[in-house]
């Protein structure tokens, strides 16, 4: 009676069977453990870094060119400042963009039914290619694909815009394709083109060229007073970081609560977890009856132990590399979620943890019910 | 003797403690015999087959297998006599429902140490001699309850064990399957060189076998063969 005669029993016959199903339960629920507990928080944190690092201060409001070039002449020569343009009627401005400029100008927009908006990219998130001339344009990696758009093609854009009379306008504009982005999640379907092209466009325009303008400042108190004091900031508001967390506390909207949309995602994938952990209890609860089967034909508890150890470090291993590969992915998929390249390694570092944490569940469930007393006692009940 | 119990008392365990279930029995199974137990429920049929499969030790008193105490086994022991000496069968079946019946039946012996090979022929030749020959690969659920206590009772028949413990064999069996299992359980006892022990609470089973002992109107038994 070896562990092998055991394990032989056990797996060369039809145990992988109930292996396979546990495996698949187990690597579900990890995914739905992850998708609902592990997300928000993973994307909160995420969104607050890069919230953190992208702006001391905010102006909003009608601002022309000629008022940007007085905002950065404040704001000084060191200063890291971004100008951001509602592209549209139904266009977001996105705040959370990985902006690490030189002074050069960027505008940051969301684009929804539009077909293009404009930014410049930052240099860490190229995937591939270059921006390196004036009428080169780089194109995130999702909207590339949507469009089949590769390196070496002409994007013709077209930007549309309400002016301060409230009359819709719009620019057009033409650029090759010189590079493929990477984008954080919630900047789908942007279109980044180099600066100078970007400042040719906004110059075809008439009156406003930006409605944001965002700076990274030493000083932003300083900078934020001299600002208000513009003849033209009785028409902005000028909003420093320290100034905005305190409103954000404040608010209710800033206390991170979720949209309708991500709430019925975080029901569903929580109905969801409890579905698959019931059916995975369920597969446990046949296995150990199955074990206590085993033992009252004359299995030992160390034969028994030995295979569930083996189990179990299949089980994490499979995890382990099923998750790597397809985690993200999957993400991608149900989330519809873009995360960026740089946060995989997080996601995989996120998947390992939640990976382990689970199988270690189960292997201790396991190992509790593998104890010489428990299996007596399953033993004795089958005849119950 | 096969079995030799003196002066048994077994208990359940609880929350609230140990709780006599049957106290100072005295009980000899001579080799061969066909012993019915039978009794109301909680009378203690169970508690006691698990004392004779080794699951449970007496609080007093000795159970004797030829004459090996079997309080006295350590794990490893009581293993092998599980293996080697026994066969249990259970009311609900309780077979492995991943695996088809061969593979049920070729359990104990691969826990023995036997080839796949030589468990896999002699499973097959269980089961042709139970007439189960053409559902040999079929897993339980897709049996009937008939036809998989015939599963279970070859299951227990493949180490060629001296002794069958089987508890409520027929409990979850219609009158007519159970009146066939019945009669296949009568003619292994006449062929086979082995020791049946039944726990039943039908007395139309219990008349099937050569003896019977009732828990519900003893609270000492001495009996002998």
């Amino acid at each position: 009676m070896t562990s092998l005669n055991l394990i032989a029993a056990y797996y060369r016959l039809r145990g992988y069977a109930s292996t396979y199903g546990l495996l698949l339960m187990v690597f579900a629920s990890t995914a739905v453990v992850f998708m609902a507990l592990l997300w928000p928080a993973f994307r909160y944190y995420h969104t607050a870094s890069a919230n953190a690092a992208t702006w001391d201060i905010h102006v909003n409001g009608p601002i022309t060119s000629l008022d940007t070039e007085e905002i950065v002449r404040i704001a000084g020569p060191t200063a890291q400042w971004s100008s951001a343009s509602h592209g549209g009627l139904h266009a977001r401005v996105v705040r959370n963009g990985r902006s690490t400029t030189n002074g050069d100008s960027y505008v940051i927009n969301r684009v929804s039914g539009e077909p293009f908006a404009l930014t410049w990219a930052p240099p860490g998130i190229v995937l591939s290619g270059r921006l390196d001339s004036p009428d080169s344009a780089g194109l995130d990696w999702v909207t590339a694909r949507r469009l089949h758009a590769r390196i070496g093609d002409t994007l013709v854009y077209r930007k549309a815009f309400v002016d301060p009379e409230g009359a819709e306008r719009a620019f057009t504009g033409s650029a090759r394709i010189t590079a493929i982005l990477s984008t954080t999640y919630d900047s789908r379907g942007l279109i980044f083109i180099a600066p100078k092209e970007l400042e040719r466009a906004l110059q075809s325009t008439v009156g406003i060229a930006a409605s944001d303008v965002f700076i990274r400042v030493k000083q932003p108190e300083r900078v934020a007073s001299k600002l208000k004091r513009l003849p033209a900031a009785r028409n902005w508001g000028v909003v420093t970081k320290a100034e905005y967390h305190r409103e954000a506390l404040a608010g209710a909207e800033g206390s991170g609560a979720h949209s309708y949309g991500e709430r019925g995602v975080l029901v569903a994938a929580a109905v969801l977890l409890a579905l698959i952990l019931r059916d995975l209890l369920v597969r446990i609860s046949r296995r150990r009856r199955s074990l206590a089967i085993l033992y009252s034909l004359g299995s030992r508890p160390r034969p028994l132990v030995v295979a569930h150890v083996i189990e179990q470090l299949v089980l994490l291993s499979v995890i382990l590399v099923a998750g790597y590969l397809a985690g993200p992915r999957l993400l991608v998929t149900v989330t519809g979620l873009y995360p960026p390249a740089e946060t995989l390694r997080s996601i995989a570092v996120l998947w390992l943890g939640g990976s382990i944490l689970l199988v270690a569940v189960c292997a201790t469930y396991v190992f509790w019910s593998m104890r010489e007393r428990s299996l007596v006692l399953l033993a004795s009940d089958l005849g119950e | 003797m096969i079995y030799n119990l003196s002066d048994v008392t077994l208990a359940h365990s609880s929350s609230k403690g140990s709780v006599p279930v049957v106290r100072d029995l005295n009980l000899l199974i001579p080799e061969r015999d066909f012993l019915a137990i039978v009794g109301p429920s909680g009378s203690g049929k169970t508690t006691l087959l698990n004392a004779m499969a080794g699951f449970l030790k007496p609080v007093s008193g000795t159970v004797l297998y030829r004459d090996t105490d079997l309080a006295s086994l350590d794990p490893a022991e009581a293993a092998a006599y599980r293996n080697r000496e026994i066969g249990l069968v259970h009311q609900f079946f309780n077979l492995i429902d991943d695996m088809t019946a061969t593979e049920n039946v070729m359990m104990p012996l691969l826990i023995r140490g036997n080839t796949l090979r030589e468990a896999r022929r002699a499973a097959a030749e269980i089961l042709d001699q139970l007439g189960l020959g053409k559902l040999a690969r079929r897993r339980p659920p897709r049996l009937s309850g008939g036809e998989q206590q015939r599963v279970a009772i070859g299951r227990a028949l493949a180490g060629r064990p001296s002794v069958i413990l089987a508890d409520e064999p027929t409990g979850n069996l219609d009158r007519a399957t159970t009146r066939d299992f019945m009669s296949l359980l009568g003619e292994l006892h006449r062929a086979e060189p082995l020791t049946i022990v039944l726990v039943t609470h039908d007395q139309e089973v219990a008349a099937a076998a050569t003896h019977r002992l009732d828990l519900g109107e003893v609270t000492a038994c001495q009996r002998t063969a």
